[in-house]
């Protein structure tokens, strides 16, 4: 190329500064419409603790029913298989979805009706088992979701799907990504917490991986409360130590702590400084709600006089209860028992005696409160059970495997349409046909009854950015009020 | 360029012809679905013309940059394409123009306005060279071109589609207690919903859905709303045809109808879709009202409605403290609510620093505080209060007669208070109050006016006619080993319960076994049962514990024959650790289970020992083929290769009516004062399970947690 050609391509000052100029007008003119730009990245901005938009719930209860309760035996009425009793499976049901190893290899699969009885309730006209005297008179209160379906089907990935969004366990737990969105309300008392309970059916493990902060800051982890007399332990004061020693010593350690995050900047030692000022304000705050020395007649007749002994399950709805209207943002009920793989009517039997009339009391004593319009109340578990028997079949007993592809939960009080049902599953109770709610919808519309849009509540970790229902969701409008 | 220039005039020419000919004859044209879908083209294809003349009129404007041979070549040869596509669009249009839908005085202007930018592009082709002749051509096609296409949008779009974003306020519906139903709430369905295609301009389907008059006439197909068949209106038919049917409205890929829009159009359909009824005519328990109602109040909550100033943040941090929290009911919104915790630091004086953001408050929760009627004047200037709640406080009826002062309030929860039914009328003289939580108050359901407005909820009254069972009396100590001079401790949390009790494996009943009043000494074994009665409660299941005096301790234990592998516990040191294993819980690390073999065991003493018992504790839980052992044989000896046989027992053997069994049972052997230094225990499990059990003929289970020697 000749030098005179060359020297007209090169770039003169004029022409740069010229050209550069209108780029950056340009872009200037591209920014306004490019709402959040400049706030910095909008994808991983930390949360302000404050709701999206207005919430339908300011806290809830997540009565977790470890094990799988058959959706058969409780809410999802199908008598064609009282009619079908014994006779197989159609294979065009089933169509080759995959089983669990324990009945895989099952010759037959002999479809079984329940052995309880089921029946209409309330104005709404919700069905529920005899197992359930007492849920059965607050159905006008409760939204029935018949369509919930995972995709796992052993509990451990099953379960920690549902309360992680992910079957593998290092993912912050919902409570914790509640605590993470929303902060505490009372900060006397942790945001999270969580109450283990025992029936007397066929258990599955509880583990604390359910309740962890998984990659979050681990003041939002949820805090497992004692089953003995004393809920939290280490509280009091020891023999000697008075308040205004604690005071001093705390102050002396957090002077301490504060000097080492200088040093190394670990926002842990931060969140250690905050949980012992949080301890020390629980020594008052948790005597006033766990003392249940005082329980009037009238609380101990509606949940049942099991609810003065701590570690049953009436004892944790009451405490449930006395924690979320001190503020407690997510307390997290797990129930062990519901694994009925054989032996199921009198398993179920045991467990519904356990639990029927605590969970009832719950929902009334919230709405006589003037609370249930602002607790959002959960019961449900990590999948069902199949509508075929496992083991052996007679009238009166028999065992059902895990089923993924539908189950019952319900939910009631903040932002939930009371009364109705949503969603139909096939008279085998098998597939869905109506309305699925798939474990992210259900988280999806959680969060979204707390006032955050699930899309935005995000954390940026090891380079990509997560969310409890990862790259999926829907809200359930249609539950909502 | 000569070649294509050529071929394109040829097929210009022709489409002008064309072009003319269906001018003329438009009314006769016959749109077959073939030419149907070719017509559509038109949306397409109308973008190109416009593209390319506003090329040229950049270039005709531009001129004297250019050089003059290549503005010509340029003109040439685009002109030539802008006509082809031209003609080509407004041939189109005319074929798209039979599919109908459309505002007819809009659309042949419309029609007119394309024809005439068609032959006057066409006409440039043919003048070519620039000059005043050309650019007043191309100057008035370009203006027909602008207010044709304005036009062709507002067919498309709807009529002020431009202008709509920044009306949209004006636009927005304004409910209306006076104006009718269908104004307040089925009208802005439709709107939402419907009217972008069935509007006056587009009527597709000949179907017009915004006005009453629109929605009366119906469309092409006849009637919408059918008052002859009300339950299968084609308007409910079409929403409610599965998303996919291609009859499905609104269509797919259109904002739909939500689950409440479709019940309550239904609804409101089916009970003779009244477009005058007032409002407020409507009773506040009329179903149709309460659908609508969800969703007047649906789309309200998701826009804030506050017009009250927001707070300056440092201010609600100032007033935050660890036992009291004032927060923003979310982002956006100046609302706040307030909290109080932790009874024991209750400060009255937070009520009086409320009052800088007497304002904002919305939500107050004051529950299981102990609030004073005193402080609730300091309440009553939160002139935006919504919610308020006092449950479990020291407020009596003087507060009530002051709270309903607050002119907004809608929720307030007075349960557990001091409040009676003097407070009744006063609460019922509040215009704002919805509902009134009066649950563990002296107010009874029956003091209720059921006609009020106002929902009052008196909550759970404990039904005297139901009898619960009460729960088991359980035990103070933490082992059931114990020291010979301890005690047991029996208690029961209900407090009046009155718990009975037997020591001799009897079941305690009740009226006439011993009435627990302290602590009980035992012997060597003893089951305590026990059961809890009270006056209003059924009595309780019996609670049976099983008692162990500690014995003397033998210097080393020493299991003979190995237990089942996956029954171990810690070996022969479990035996006599004084720890018992959990019935329920076969690997709690206490039990050693023995099926193929026998249990034998030698246990040394350090010196040469008296012996008078020794007790075996097994588990016998039948149902799992635990059982008791066929026979005991203890030997003894100075000398642990020279043992003799002192004492063979053969329990009593298993029967049917133990098959439910699930407890932890003692087999005492009396050993009358025996001397030696080593004691070997065998015994013998269960060989053969009997015909009643589900695992007959098989062999049972010995499961052994401890050996106590006294």
């Amino acid at each position: 190329m000749s030098e005179f050609l060359e020297n007209r391509l090169n770039v003169t000052r004029r022409h740069f500064f010229t050209r550069s100029g209108m780029a950056i007008g340009s872009m200037a003119l591209g920014s306004l419409l490019v709402k959040d730009l400049f706030n910095g990245d909008a994808g991983t901005a930390l949360p302000t603790g404050l709701p999206h938009f207005a919430p339908k719930a300011k806290r809830i209860i997540y009565l977790f029913q470890n094990g799988a309760p058959s959706q058969l035996e409780t809410f999802s009425y199908k008598p064609k298989l009282n009619e079908m009793f014994g006779q197989d499976l159609p294979e065009s049901i089933r169509n080759g979805q995959r089983l669990t190893g324990m009945t895989a290899n099952q010759d037959k699969f002999p479809l079984v009706g329940t052995y309880f009885k089921f029946k209409q309730h309330g104005k709404s006209g919700i069905w529920m088992s005899e197992l359930f005297p007492h849920l059965s008179t607050v159905v006008d209160d409760i939204c029935m979701v018949h369509t919930m379906h995972t995709e796992a089907i052993n509990h451990d990935p099953a379960l920690t799907f549902m309360q992680t969004g992910a079957q593998q366990g290092n993912r912050p737990s919902m409570g914790a990504w509640l605590s993470y969105g929303l902060g505490s309300e009372n900060k006397n008392l942790p945001a999270f917490t969580v109450l283990l309970s025992r029936g007397r059916g066929n258990g599955q493990g509880v583990y604390s991986k359910l309740w962890t902060n998984g990659f979050l800051d681990s003041i939002h982890q949820g805090v497992q409360f004692s089953n003995s007399d004393e809920r939290v332990l280490y509280l009091n004061d020891g023999a000697g130590m008075d308040r205004s020693d604690r005071r001093t010593m705390l102050d002396e350690i957090s002077k301490l702590n504060a000097l080492s995050y200088e040093k190394f900047g670990d926002p842990e030692i931060k969140t250690k400084i905050e949980q012992y000022e949080m301890a020390y304000r629980m020594q008052t705050a948790v005597p006033e709600l766990t003392d249940i020395s005082k329980e009037s007649d009238q609380i101990i007749r509606m949940y049942g006089p099991d609810c003065l002994v701590p570690g049953t399950y009436a004892a944790n709805c009451l405490l449930a209860r006395k924690l979320s209207e001190s503020g407690v943002r997510f307390v997290q009920l797990y129930h062990q028992g519901w694994d009925t793989h054989g032996n199921l009517v009198n398993d179920m039997r045991m467990q519904a005696e356990d639990t029927d009339r605590p969970t009832a009391a719950l929902i009334k004593d919230l709405k006589q409160r003037g609370l249930l319009d602002e607790t959002l109340v959960i019961w449900g578990s990590e999948f069902g059970r199949t509508n075929y028997c496992q083991g052996k079949l007679t009238e009166d007993n028999y065992g059902r495997d895990h089923h993924p592809r539908s189950f019952s939960i319900w939910m009631a009080g903040g932002g939930i349409k009371p009364g109705i049902t949503y969603g139909e599953t096939d008279e085998f109770g098998y597939n869905i046909v109506k309305d699925p709610v798939h474990v992210n919808d259900f988280h999806a519309t959680v969060l979204h009854l707390m006032g955050l849009q699930h899309d935005k509540l995000v954390f940026k970790h090891l380079g990509r950015r997560y969310r409890l229902t990862d790259v999926a969701g829907q809200v359930v409008n249609d539950i909502l009020a | 360029m000569q070649f294509p220039n050529r071929v394109i005039s040829n097929i210009n020419f022709c489409l002008a012809i064309l072009l003319a000919f269906l001018g003329i004859f438009q009314d006769k044209i016959d749109a077959t679905p073939v030419f149907q879908s070719i017509g559509r083209g038109h949306l397409l294809l109308l973008h190109l013309p416009i593209g390319i003349l506003l090329l040229i009129g950049i270039f005709t404007f531009f001129r004297k940059s250019f050089d003059e041979k290549f503005l010509r070549e340029f003109n040439t040869t685009s002109i030539s394409i802008a006509a082809s596509f031209a003609l080509l669009t407004a041939i189109l249009g005319l074929i798209l123009s039979k599919e109908g839908g459309y505002d007819e005085e809009i659309l042949s202007f419309h029609k007119r306005m394309g024809i005439i930018t068609a032959f006057l592009v066409y006409f440039l082709s043919f003048i070519k060279q620039p000059g005043i002749l050309f650019t007043s051509v191309l100057v008035l096609s370009l203006i027909v071109l602008t207010i044709g296409s304005h036009n062709g949008a507002t067919l498309t779009h709807g009529e002020g589609f431009l202008q709509k974003p920044l009306m949209k306020e004006s636009v927005e519906s304004q409910f209306d207690e006076n104006a009718s139903l269908y104004q307040n709430v089925m009208k802005p369905i439709f709107d939402g919903k419907c009217t972008s295609c069935h509007n006056p301009n587009k009527l597709k389907g000949e179907l017009d859905l915004s006005t009453i008059q629109g929605i009366k006439k119906g469309g092409k197909n006849g009637l919408v709303i059918d008052l002859n068949k009300l339950d299968s209106s084609p308007l409910i038919e079409k929403i409610h045809l599965p998303e996919e049917n291609k009859k499905h409205m609104p269509p797919q890929g259109k904002p739909q109808l939500s689950n409440d829009e479709k019940a309550l159009l239904e609804m409101w359909i089916a009970r003779g879709a009244d477009f005058e009824k007032k409002w407020k005519e409507y009773d506040s328990k009329d179903s149709l009202y309460m659908a609508a109602q969800k969703i007047i109040s649906s789309t309200k909550s998701e826009q804030s409605n506050y017009d009250f100033k927001a707070a300056s943040s440092t201010l609600i941090s100032s007033l935050n403290d660890p036992f009291t929290t004032i927060n923003p009911l979310n982002q956006n919104t100046p609302a706040l609510h307030a909290d109080f915790y932790v009874r024991a630091q209750y400060n009255p004086k937070k009520l009086i620093e409320f009052q800088k953001i007497k304002e904002q408050l919305v939500e107050l929760n004051m529950g299981n505080m102990p609030v004073e009627d005193a402080e609730i004047k300091n309440i009553i200037n939160f002139s935006n209060l919504e919610k308020l709640i006092l449950n479990n406080s020291n407020i009596t009826d003087n507060a009530v007669t002051e709270l309903v002062k607050l002119p907004v309030l809608k929720s307030l929860a007075l349960s557990g208070t001091g409040v009676t039914k003097k407070s009744l009328p006063v609460l019922q003289s509040s215009k704002s109050l919805k509902e009134v939580f009066i649950w563990n108050t002296s107010i009874t359901a029956q003091d209720i006016d059921t006609n009020s407005t106002i929902f009052f909820y008196t909550g759970y009254v404990p039904d005297t006619s139901e009898k619960q069972a009460l729960n088991s009396p359980a035990i103070r100590n933490e082992s059931t080993v114990i020291d010979p001079k301890d005690s047991v401790t029996l208690y029961h949390r209900i407090p009046g319960v009155i718990i009975r009790y037997t020591l001799n494996d009897s079941l305690p009943d009740t009226f006439s076994s011993a009435i627990y009043e302290r602590p009980l000494s035992m012997s060597r074994h003893t089951t305590v049962k026990a059961r809890a009665m009270k006056e209003g409660w059924m009595a309780s299941p019996v609670s049976s514990f099983s008692f162990f005096q500690k014995g003397i301790k033998p210097l080393h234990s020493n299991l003979l024959i190995a237990p089942n592998e996956k029954y171990r516990a810690q070996g022969s040191a479990s035996l006599t650790d004084d720890v018992k294993g959990n019935i329920g819980n076969l690997i709690d690390g206490n039990w050693l289970g023995f099926r193929e073999n026998p249990f034998e065991a030698i246990f040394e003493f350090d010196t040469i020992t008296s012996l008078n018992e020794v007790i075996l504790s097994i588990n016998k839980s039948v149902g799992s083929y635990l059982v008791q052992p066929a026979y005991i044989e203890v030997f003894s000896g100075n000398d642990s290769t020279q043992m003799k046989l002192i004492k063979k027992i053969i329990p009593a053997p298993l029967t049917e009516n133990e098959k439910g069994v699930s407890k932890n049972e003692a087999i005492e052997i009396k050993l009358d004062g025996s001397r030696a230094k080593y004691f070997m225990i065998k015994a013998m499990n269960n060989p053969k399970l009997p015909k009643w059990h589900s695992g007959k003929g098989q062999k049972g289970w010995l499961f052994v947690d401890e050996v106590f020697f006294y």
